[in-house]
């Protein structure tokens, strides 16, 4: 019998990869809507998020931030809704859970790639059309807070760890990469959280907390990024970081099937 | 390929209330089992550990020898069609044919394109805008085409039409009869299907209280008509489900095997001997006190 978990890889990061590719035009607009403006006005945009430098961050930046949320919130429509959706075609739990597993990762590569590639032909037509707009990176001191922890998790949510594209591409993909998948980990995990345990699904957002926040201190103590005050490690190999980022996720992964093992399909 | 579906005392518990008992039966056939049974009996309890949705408390299930549960083989030939909530289904009909095509080995895309076209269902248009009836009949194609060996209908006629339910049932017939395998209707409307069934299976309070082939089940029962005293008379020793009293004139249905010797017993006695329909029978197996 042919192996049926390489058809549903396939399958989730077409189905995933074409709601990105929504989410993605919408940031497009986003984005150049930011650059119409910025020239209309002559007034720098300058949002609140970002320093004062001024100027239109890059797509590649925008979707940085946004694509976080983006891939939480599909981790949670895969956990509730694609699962049954297989099972009721045939579909082991199994062969859902190492499809979607391989067709996300898929996904978080492609998305940073696109986004890459995307955001260096506007700057590239923006320079070649001499368009008068400030594009400016991230300051990925941005989440520096002051040793309070809500504020800390919040932004850790909000900013995950960051390099900036123009000093190296492939590190700023790979960071990228490894953002999103985690948040995707999360929101699968507190979708399959809620589908198994009905509303006691709820500790699994603290737990998805936790992932999130641990990532974030990992991988930015590797890249010198501000981390909160009770962190005492001010250095860590970066081989070290996405070594033990890769253990947490595979953790979490691992709780994921557990879950969602045996779990009652509804109808 | 016949499949072979074999449950051993099967129960499905939730807390103390029992969905399913002690149920106990054997498909062997590429035939056509009508399930039957009131609200609640445990139709779709049964159907979905069928289907692999949920494993039962007790008893053991088994299709061609293996546990279907998580199995990739067997999970792969049963299909559970039911009244599913098409809500939030934004893709189009094309789509969603073609996902189920990639999952069903014989899955029959110019079959399923006739059924579209006999259901007169728009290929074009995202299925949650379709009419109730037509998700129905969405349902129906996809059961239908899929040609899995072991395909289940759950009550998925409710939303059609009385015109567009004879057209499923006619498919229904032909399709089985070119490519045989098993099918399993769970419905209330057993007067209108009854004549599809080649097997009976009734449930009653999560448990199996019938299991026949359709012809012996109809022929097992009758109805017997006359004067009171000489219906009594006759009946006093039968297995009696029901009766009816209009003046001095009795009808009464029993079940058993009614010999040749019975009714002509029957008929020098001035009575008359009727059929009973399945519907009847089935009124009569399941009511009682709830």
């Amino acid at each position: 019998m042919p192996r049926i978990y390489p058809k549903v890889a396939k399958d989730m990061f077409l189905v995933q990869g074409s709601w990105a590719f929504g989410f993605m035009e919408v940031m497009l607009i986003i984005q150049f809507v930011k650059i119409m403006s910025s020239i209309l006005s002559d007034v720098k945009i300058v949002s609140s998020l970002f320093k004062e430098s001024g100027g239109v961050n890059t797509y590649f930046d925008s979707l940085f931030i946004a694509s976080n949320i983006f891939m939480l919130v599909i981790g949670i429509i895969s956990a509730v809704s694609v699962l049954s959706h297989y099972v009721s075609n045939g579909v082991t739990r199994k062969d859902y859970f190492k499809g979607t597993l391989i067709g996300t990762l898929g996904l978080a590569i492609t998305i940073p790639v696109a986004g890459a590639i995307i955001s260096a032909v506007i700057t590239f037509i923006v320079n070649l059309l001499n368009i008068p707009v400030n594009m400016n990176p991230l300051d990925g001191s941005m989440n520096e807070t002051e040793g309070h922890l809500i504020a800390d998790l919040i932004l850790s949510i909000i900013f995950t760890p960051y390099e900036d594209p123009s000093s190296s591409w492939l590190l700023a993909i790979f960071i990228f990469a490894i953002n999103i998948f985690t948040y995707y980990v999360a929101g699968w995990l507190i979708g399959a959280a809620f589908s198994r345990f009905g509303i006691f699904g709820i500790v699994s957002i603290v737990l998805a907390f936790v992932l999130i926040y641990i990532e974030d201190i990992l991988i930015s103590i590797s890249l010198g990024l501000p981390v909160p005050s009770f962190i005492t490690i001010t250095e860590l190999p970066l081989a070290f970081s996405v070594i033990g980022t890769f253990v947490l996720i595979a953790i979490y992964c691992w709780l994921i099937r557990l879950m969602t093992k045996k779990i009652i399909v509804k109808y | 390929m016949t499949m072979q579906i074999d449950v051993k005392n099967l129960s499905l518990q939730f807390g103390n209330h029992y969905a399913l008992k002690d149920v106990s039966f054997q498909l062997s056939d590429n035939k056509i089992y009508g399930l039957i049974g009131r609200n609640g009996a445990g139709k779709t309890s049964l159907l979905s550990l069928l289907a692999s949705f949920r494993e039962p408390t007790n008893g053991t299930l088994k299709i061609n020898g293996e546990i279907p549960f998580e199995n990739a083989k067997i999970m792969q030939q049963v299909n559970f069609i039911f009244n599913k909530d098409n809500q939030d289904e934004t893709e189009k009909l094309e789509r969603v044919l073609g996902d189920v095509q990639r999952y069903r080995p014989n899955f029959d895309m110019e079959y399923a394109n006739y059924l579209v076209k006999k259901f007169n269902l728009p290929i074009d248009k995202p299925i949650r805008k379709l009419s109730k009836g037509m998700q129905s009949a969405v349902n129906a194609v996809i059961g239908l085409a899929s040609r899995t060996p072991i395909t289940i209908f759950d009550e998925v006629y409710n939303g059609m039409d009385a015109p567009t339910r004879e057209v499923f049932y006619q498919e229904l017939l032909e399709d089985q009869s070119e490519h045989p395998r098993i099918i399993i209707l769970s419905t209330h409307l057993v007067s209108e299907m009854d004549y599809l069934f080649d097997e009976v299976l009734i449930l009653n309070k999560g448990q199996l209280v019938l299991h026949e082939d359709y012809e012996t089940v109809v022929t097992k029962g009758a109805s017997i008509t006359g004067a009171s005293e000489a219906v009594d008379a006759f009946t006093q020793s039968m297995n009696i489900l029901n009766t009816k009293q209009l003046g001095n004139t009795k009808s009464v249905m029993v079940y058993g095997e009614l010999r040749d010797v019975d009714r002509k017993l029957a008929h020098q006695n001035g009575l008359e001997v009727g059929p009973i329909s399945l519907q009847d029978l089935f009124i009569h197996l399941t009511e009682g006190e709830e």
